[in-house]
């Protein structure tokens, strides 16, 4: 019963969204409309709900004061700021002169741009030590590599008699090969998704439901 | 010679990094200018959105945060100066959150340098969460998946709203995308059923996986990170009708140089070490 | 030049010091990048619950469902479904009746697995199959064999991408074919070959160019024979070009993976010297001052830091063999008092090494 009903549910809902393809009738679209609608109020309050489970994770631990609880009451601690500017300043909370702004500005957007600007510095160490020539394979890919990132930047183009080669054969890496395999890539990706939502859909696959 | 070699393959890792953030600050402190070409994705940007006619209204999806600013953000800035120095009516949704407050102070300052009114001539319908939900309702209904723009004015009460109701609406789509929900979302669930002509600007990550789509012109036109953006930037400011903008893409790709030549010189180096020390770490195991 | 703000300025002092505190990993795991990572996390749980608010729940759930017009309800009725069905989902923070949010997440997973159908299959398992096959009549008559200055353009090119398409999708192959099957594949690919090439060439639109006809057929036939190799036993050279293929295009996405990292460095860098304002804004806010107190400031910190762990270290070791030894003094009544004191610092650097100790990364 407890998985029976749920799975109803997705049957009709996944073949209603399914025959959407084939049937362009207004009242059909109209209640599609409302279907995804629903569906993007559930994915805000799945967020919603996880912030719930980090509480519940986290709360406990700090309680009992296990190892690196500090960190934990800070990450709390600097989610109910944000949460509560974000709330109190409402429909202003945008404009120049507000803390949430300020906080977006000055915490957000640099600890989120220099978290992802780490990894430049991983990979020159990874290139260093482990991009080798080892094999035939490996080789080729080092090749390739090379090739674009040195096609890429406008110091490629200024090698001279090669510069100018080097731009269309970068171009034709991209056109060519690049787009073989991204061919074959989406043909596989695009079989693996329509068996796996077909059986979702059936009710084969129900990993998504979670256990008893 | 040799151990030398064979002890430079185990070399600290900070060194390396202090040589990374060397040709960085070095180009960025002695700056210089090298000449560069514009390619035909970029091109093919530029001219598409040439082609439109005045007046016309544009949907675009600016779904970048301010991890992938570096690279987009360029892109973004030169297409702003693009759509009001045409006479083009952007229609500006997000569906990432931290894109907002990023686009919206943009939208406004370049909007007043043209002297465009909101409402009129542009509208930001702001966030929503819901990823190809989201992106499918856009093409279905959009008064419905956004009653209200991002000021909370219903947008049945804007003037430039008025009969638009869904994607095929307009005659030109531009997805500005960092990754997901992004390019690909818009020409599954969009392009690839309505056959709305598309654009798309994405991160170089991402670059490769896009280039089947402008092959198979599912997108018009594609710019794929700094190089994109630069080239088009370049495009939009040789324009005569556009005023000046700093061309933060062009300083960007010359930096760029510098550390695409610093990466290539540690595989060279790595290589060469590895191949003269080959037999010494069959001996010693791998360094 | 108009005046900077006071919480402008302090905000740009803030954004370099964090960016800096992040940068610190790349010298160890620290303290100080650890707070900065929690306060991220942190800040942008809040963040992202405050814009799914104002968003998504006002915008397309209260403002549509909780409307009264002279005191009536005058709402859309249907939007207690979704209030409802929200509700399911959130009790699956409970454990005695989570199950009941398997409803929504059935109806989401559901739709949205519906979405992927439709959409892989007409924009990409149709159109790009559709757009692999080229005209390579045209492609001829435009390229020739392969065009420099159109990046290769060309029958080669046209050929090569389909060859190379079906040759990648064969080492995505792994069943294993019957060795009765297998036999056929070589006079098959002949067949087809022959057959295809002889179609092409005689009813080939480039009849005033031989050799147009000639490579274009046998370009065709190839095209049209591989199928049929792929049963036979060249399949595993054929599956060797795949990869070699594979690897080409990777090494060109390694090329624009390392474009990508290094633009979020610049961008960083930009930040750090003050190149993203105006150099008004920048003799006020005086950034790269910043960096250069941030960078201080953190260096000492990590000096300290990392002092501090050593002597920690040491300290631990230290107080084991001095707590075994007072231990031994107390037992035979040298007092205890010493060995108490002892056994507190033991206890203490313990605490410390939890909290800042085994932070080496890779």
């Amino acid at each position: 019963m407890r998985t029976t009903i749920p799975l109803f549910f997705g049957f009709v809902v996944g073949f209603f969204m399914l025959g959407d393809y084939f049937i362009p009738h207004w009242t059909y679209q109209l209640i599609k409309g409302y279907i995804l609608e629903f569906g993007t109020l559930l994915a805000s309050t799945a967020f919603l709900l996880g912030i719930i489970n980090l509480i519940q994770v986290n709360l406990p631990k700090i309680i009992a004061r296990e190892k690196d609880w500090f960190y934990k009451v800070v990450m709390l601690v600097s989610m109910v700021i944000t949460m509560v500017f974000g709330f109190v300043e409402g429909g202003a909370r945008m404009d120049d002169d507000q803390i949430y702004k300020w906080i977006f500005d000055y915490i957000l957007t640099p600890l989120s741009a220099t978290m992802f600007a780490l990894l430049a510095f991983y990979i020159a160490s990874a290139a260093f030590r482990a991009f080798r020539a080892r094999n035939a394979d490996a080789t080729i890919l080092l090749i390739a590599a090379c090739i674009m990132m040195l096609a890429t930047v406008p110091v490629g183009e200024q090698i001279p008699f090669f510069g100018d080669y080097l731009l269309h054969l970068k171009s034709w890496l991209m056109d060519v090969p690049n787009v073989s395999t991204r061919r074959a890539i989406f043909v596989g990706a695009a079989l693996g998704t329509i068996s796996t939502g077909l059986r979702i859909l059936l009710g084969i696959e129900r990993s998504h439901l979670g256990g008893d | 010679m040799r151990q030398f070699l064979f002890s430079l393959q185990k070399l600290d890792r900070r060194i390396i990094f202090v040589g990374m953030a060397l040709s960085i600050f070095i180009p960025l402190l002695l700056p210089f200018s090298l000449p560069f070409k514009v390619s035909k994705e970029v091109q093919a940007t530029y001219d598409q959105i040439e082609a439109l006619p005045k007046g016309a209204p544009v949907l675009i999806s600016a779904d970048f945060d301010p991890s992938s600013m570096p690279e987009l953000w360029p892109f973004f800035q030169a297409n702003l100066h693009h759509m009001f120095a045409n006479d083009l009516k952007p229609v500006f949704v997000t569906l990432l959150p931290t894109a907002p407050p990023l686009i919206w102070p943009e939208i406004k300052k370049t909007a007043s340098l043209y002297k465009k009114q909101y409402g009129e001539d542009y509208v930001f319908l702001g966030y929503k969460d819901g990823k190809e939900l989201v992106i499918k309702n856009i093409g279905q209904n959009i008064p419905q998946q956004f009653p209200q723009d991002y000021r909370g004015t219903p947008i049945a009460s804007l003037e430039m709203m008025q009969g638009i109701k869904q994607a095929k609406d307009f005659p030109m789509l531009i997805a500005i995308s960092a990754g997901f929900p992004g390019i690909n979302e818009y020409v599954l669930q969009i392009q690839g059923l309505y056959k709305l002509p598309m654009i798309g600007a994405c991160t170089a990550v991402s670059g490769p996986d896009y280039i089947p789509f402008f092959k198979s012109k599912q997108l018009l036109g594609l710019s794929m990170g700094i190089p994109g953006s630069a080239k088009y930037e370049r495009l939009v400011q040789s324009k005569e009708n556009v005023q000046p903008f700093s061309a933060t893409g062009a300083k960007s790709l010359n930096v760029l140089s510098l550390s695409h030549l610093y990466i290539i010189f540690l595989i060279v180096i790595g290589n060469f070490a590895y191949f003269m020390t080959r037999d010494m770490e069959d001996e010693d195991g791998p360094g | 030049m108009d005046p900077v703000s006071i919480y402008e300025i302090i905000g740009v002092w803030v954004s370099i010091f964090l960016t800096l505190t992040v940068f610190s990993f790349l010298y160890d795991d620290n303290p100080i990048y650890k707070l900065s990572e929690h306060i991220f996390m942190g800040v942008t749980i809040g963040y992202g619950i405050s814009e799914s608010y104002w968003g998504v729940f006002k915008p397309n759930l209260l403002d549509k469902l909780f409307v009264w017009e002279d005191g009536q309800f005058a709402g859309e009725s249907i939007y207690f479904l979704a209030l409802l069905l929200c509700v399911l989902l959130l009790f699956k923070a409970t454990s005695k009746w989570s199950w009941l949010a398997r409803i929504p997440i059935a109806i989401l997973v559901s739709a949205y697995a519906a979405l992927k159908i439709t959409g892989e299959t007409t924009a990409k398992l149709m159109l790009q199959l559709q757009d692999s096959m080229p005209d390579l009549h045209t492609s001829w008559n435009r390229h020739g064999i392969w065009d420099w200055s159109n990046d290769g353009a060309g029958v080669f090119s046209d050929t090569f991408l389909v060859i190379s398409l079906m040759a990648i999708l064969l080492h995505f192959y792994f069943s294993k074919i019957p060795s009765k099957t297998e036999k056929w594949g070589y006079p098959l690919a002949g067949i087809f070959f022959l057959l295809c090439f002889i179609a092409c060439f005689f009813l080939s639109p480039l009849q005033d160019s031989l050799i147009g006809s000639l490579i274009v057929s046998l370009s065709l036939a190839s095209c049209a024979a591989m199928p049929f190799l792929a049963i036979s036993p060249a399949r595993k050279s054929l599956s060797r070009f795949g990869v070699w293929v594979l690897m080409l295009s990777f090494g060109a996405s390694f090329g624009f993976t390392v474009m990508g990292r290094v633009s979020l460095a610049i961008g960083r860098a930009q930040e750090l010297l003050g190149h993203n304002m105006s150099t008004e804004r920048a003799e006020q806010v005086m950034p790269q001052t910043a960096s250069f107190v941030s960078l201080l400031v953190i260096a000492i910190s990590l000096f300290w830091w990392s002092r501090r762990k050593k002597d920690t270290e040491i300290a631990c070791r230290l107080s084991l063999q001095q707590w075994a030894f007072s231990s031994f003094r107390f037992l035979f009544g040298f007092g205890c008092k010493a060995s108490m004191n002892l056994c507190w610092d033991f206890g203490l650097c313990r605490w410390e090494s939890r909290n800042f100790g085994s932070l080496r990364s890779i």
